[in-house]
């Protein structure tokens, strides 16, 4: 199964990998791993005083469809609201990206990696 | 309806089986089902033992496997498995698989790999016997534990397959 050029190119040049202090109170982490392949990703938001996401990044053990999906989520929510970001759905991801359908999965973890890391966003600052 | 492998393999519906007795139990179910002692039979009845033969092999690679075993035996109690796209959230064991994962990575002598492979097992070993225990209550809640614990064993098992290929890939260019 040939991968789409995007996904080589976010495969070949991942954007916004890394790490931010988990303990930090302005950055919320996202963790979600996929139990039918084994993929695991972390998608960290760094948050202003105002809800703005002002930077983003990711790190994913998977395929190349993960590493792409969490990839281009990371672009995606920066400048966003954190209302705005929980509005991205797998299939914005799957359709930029052209995902085959065996690969949706992986744009359902990237999906969930954003809900997740909003979670912790909205439980630290409770 | 699904089909009892266990009744198929006249071993005790519980999630400890006995290994050799399966083995034994497999090689009779497919000999009595294999096609090759059905050729002068009509086509409707190769047709029935083929199923049925097929039937023996996707019963016994189910049992042979410590987390299929587990998830045949949650449907038997009619417990609904999780869709196989669906995320988990555990965050604590999901920070520790990524540990492992960049451990993985780093790995580039064999006693890196032993130390992982040991780390990797120690981690199997416990979950087996959680599943173990959570499967013995056979109440909803811990059905639903045992579920979710069958799931952390999924990612170990690729964990360790991965740690396999790497540890090849790896081993072999020295």
């Amino acid at each position: 199964m040939a991968y789409s050029e995007k996904v080589i190119d976010h495969y070949e040049n991942p954007r916004n990998v890394g790490a931010f202090d988990k303990n930090d109170p302005s950055i919320a982490t996202g963790m979600v791993g996929a139990p039918a392949c084994g993929d695991v990703m972390r998608l960290q938001l760094k948050v202003n005083d105002d809800g703005i996401i002002e930077d983003a990044k990711f790190k994913t053990y998977g395929c190349g469809s993960a590493i792409a999906s969490s990839s281009l989520v990371t672009e995606w929510v920066k400048g966003k609201s954190i209302d705005e970001a929980t509005s991205i759905k797998n299939t914005d991801i799957a359709q930029e990206l052209a995902l085959p359908p065996v690969k949706i999965h992986c744009s359902i973890l990237a999906e969930d990696a954003i809900k997740a890391a909003v979670e912790d966003y909205k439980s630290k600052r409770k | 309806m699904i089909t009892n492998y266990f009744d198929l393999f006249n071993l005790p519906e519980q999630f400890d089986i006995d290994l050799q007795k399966l083995k034994a139990q497999y090689q009779l179910l497919q000999k009595i089902t294999h096609p090759d002692r059905f050729v002068n039979a009509s086509d409707q009845e190769k047709r029935l033992y083929l199923q049925k033969n097929a039937q023996v092999n996707d019963a016994y690679s189910v049992l042979q496997s410590p987390v299929k075993r587990g998830e045949h035996l949650l449907s038997l109690r009619a417990y609904k498995l999780a869709d196989e796209q669906q995320t988990m959230g555990d965050t604590d064991f999901l920070m520790q698989q990524m540990q492992l994962r960049e451990q993985l990575a780093e790995a580039e002598s064999s006693s890196d790999f032993a130390a992982l492979e040991s780390d990797i097992n120690d981690l199997t070993t416990h979950y087996i016997e959680q599943v173990r225990s959570q499967l013995a209550t056979q109440t909803d809640d811990a059905n639903h534990q045992a579920a979710q614990t069958l799931t952390k064993l999924k990612f170990l098992l690729k964990l360790e397959s991965e740690a396999q290929l790497r540890k090849e890939q790896v081993l072999e260019d020295d």
